[in-house]
């Protein structure tokens, strides 16, 4: 267990492969995730950046390959070392998946709840200061249900940092979130590496503006394999022809649209609007 | 076409077995890593039990209601209207009493626990469970099915004395029946063997509720007919009529032994 106290966590992928029962998603991948940095895992839709994030967290079993988080290989570890482990995991999934049948304080509340043998009145303490932390102390008993997309996010933060973990995964922390928000969260997450600088922080995404305010690194992965694992700065000025590509669609993302003209339907449709 | 008809459907059910049995055991095992169980265990029988009674009151009363008026007429043909109290008490102890609670149970507190399970388990809550290390089905799961085994058999009871009130109501009070017959119809029919056969059902059918209303929510995302919220809706529905259709065969099975 030395190493899973060790104040760092850093991850190493060697010719990993995962996947589900019929299918590899992630293929013989090798990739570094550096200690205390913040790493950002890019990739067009369904190139395996969840499926790899659910191999980080156990959800989903190693096929072939080591992957080692703080230096230790997690398919070998024993049941008992791996849930030690996850255990130091900070996780904040996309919705936030706050339990809706608790409200802010019991959720937040939960992995001390449920680890520790803190009395009631030093949790809830710590609680309200990590709401405070992230900005939702006066939300702190309202219900999941009651809250914004962004709030909801937020309450998934604290939910994840109450145990201070080691080791921080986002997962998309500004899908679905206006311009504003989305740059409140930015801000967020860059304040929560400030705050606890031992922390290891990987971020799922695909908003290349909140990559290049937060990131340090960035990993990037095309049909499950690390095309690119370098820092921010060699990734945006690469001459490779891939990640040129992976960038001006990002951008062309924000250009307009072409709309489909399909005369049929606007005919129906003008037809349904004379028959009213 | 043999296959098709009846070998795929019998593994299927086989297989299916296998998997509720494994989920039961994990529900058992899971229980001595549970933090704050009996608080947990307290929150559920306040779900299970204490918000069912008003609707176990009213079943029970009209039940008793009901099986007093046609069980005068019927024995009055008979002029044995004096074995109206054993008639009542020994249908309602035997068989309405344990069924009828745990049917509506099923329909009222199981389909919200499929539901509640179903939405934990599509917007990743169970994912997030996991992640945090607390076990999901000892989270979920293994408080509910203590506080089954505590309140099914509470609930039965308040139906059997609730339906014998009802029973009286009907034939003592409307129909005019002498009310120490009655009582004495019971007294002297009711043996201690009903009455922990009574319980024994209810304990067998609180674990069948519980097994497939939170099996059905915990499993939502594998099923092939439907996913997301429609998946919810269709297990939720699955659940209640599982549980019903068990609840009936696990009765006349429990009856044929108890007899």
């Amino acid at each position: 267990m030395d190493s899973l106290l060790q104040k760092t966590w850093d991850i190493r992928i060697e010719n990993l492969s995962a996947g589900y029962k019929d299918k590899t998603i992630i293929k013989s991948m090798n990739a570094h995730i550096p200690a205390r940095k913040i790493t950002a895992v890019l990739g067009e839709s369904g190139c395996g950046k969840t499926t790899l994030l659910k191999v980080f967290l156990g959800l989903i079993p190693v096929q072939n390959g080591k992957l080692y988080i703080a230096d230790k290989d997690i398919a070998a570890l024993s049941e008992k070392s791996f849930r030690f482990m996850r255990r130091r995991f900070g996780v904040l999934f996309q919705d936030g998946a706050l339990l809706s049948s608790l409200n802010l304080i019991d959720n937040v509340a939960l992995p001390l709840r449920e680890h520790t043998k803190l009395p009631q009145k030093i949790i809830n303490k710590a609680v309200l200061e990590t709401l405070d932390l992230v900005g939702l102390k006066e939300a702190a008993y309202r219900y999941p249900s009651e809250l914004s997309g962004g709030m909801r996010k937020r309450a998934g933060l604290a939910r994840a940092i109450i145990t201070e973990p080691p080791l921080l995964f986002y997962d998309e922390p500004t899908s679905g979130l206006d311009p504003i928000t989305s740059m409140k969260m930015d801000q967020l997450l860059l304040d929560m590496q400030s705050y606890y600088q031992n922390m290891t922080t990987v971020l799922i995404t695909h908003d290349m503006n909140s990559v290049k305010r937060v990131a340090d690194h960035i990993l990037l992965v095309k049909d499950g394999i690390a095309h690119f694992n370098g820092t921010k700065e060699d990734f945006f000025s690469s001459s490779d022809a891939y990640i040129k590509n992976f960038l001006e669609q990002q951008e062309n993302q924000e250009q307009k649209h072409t709309l489909p003209d399909n005369p049929e339907v606007r005919k129906a449709l003008d037809e349904w609007l004379k028959s009213q | 076409m043999i296959h098709s008809l009846f070998i795929n459907p019998f593994i299927k059910l086989i297989d299916s077995l296998g998997a509720t049995a494994l989920f039961l055991f994990d529900a058992v095992i899971a229980t001595k890593n549970v933090r704050h169980l009996f608080s947990k265990i307290f929150n559920q029988v306040f779900v299970i039990g204490a918000q069912s009674i008003f609707v176990i009151l009213l079943i029970g009363l009209f039940t008793g209601l009901v099986l007093g008026l046609q069980a005068f007429y019927a024995m009055s043909m008979f002029e044995a209207q004096g074995m109206l109290g054993s008639l009542i008490s020994l249908t309602l102890i035997r068989e309405m009493g344990p069924v009828l609670t745990a049917i509506m149970v099923a329909a009222r507190a199981g389909s919200a626990m499929t539901a509640e399970i179903g939405v934990m388990r599509i917007s990743d809550q169970v994912d997030a469970l996991e992640v945090m290390d607390i076990h999901p089905i000892g989270y979920m799961v293994s408080p509910r099915l203590w506080a089954a085994l505590i309140s099914f058999p509470l609930l039965t009871a308040i139906f059997n004395i609730i339906g014998l009130i009802g029973g009286y109501l009907s034939a003592c009070v409307l129909l005019g029946l002498n009310a120490g017959r009655y009582m004495s119809g019971i007294e002297s029919s009711v043996m201690l063997s009903d009455v922990t056969g009574c319980f024994l059902k209810s304990l067998v059918f609180a674990v069948i509720v519980i097994l497939i209303c939170c099996y059905q929510g915990y499993f939502v995302h594998t099923r092939r007919d439907s996913k997301g919220p429609v998946a919810v809706g269709n297990a939720t529905t699955s659940a209640v009529v599982t549980s019903c259709v068990l609840i009936l065969i696990a009765d006349y099975v429990l009856s044929s032994f108890l007899l």
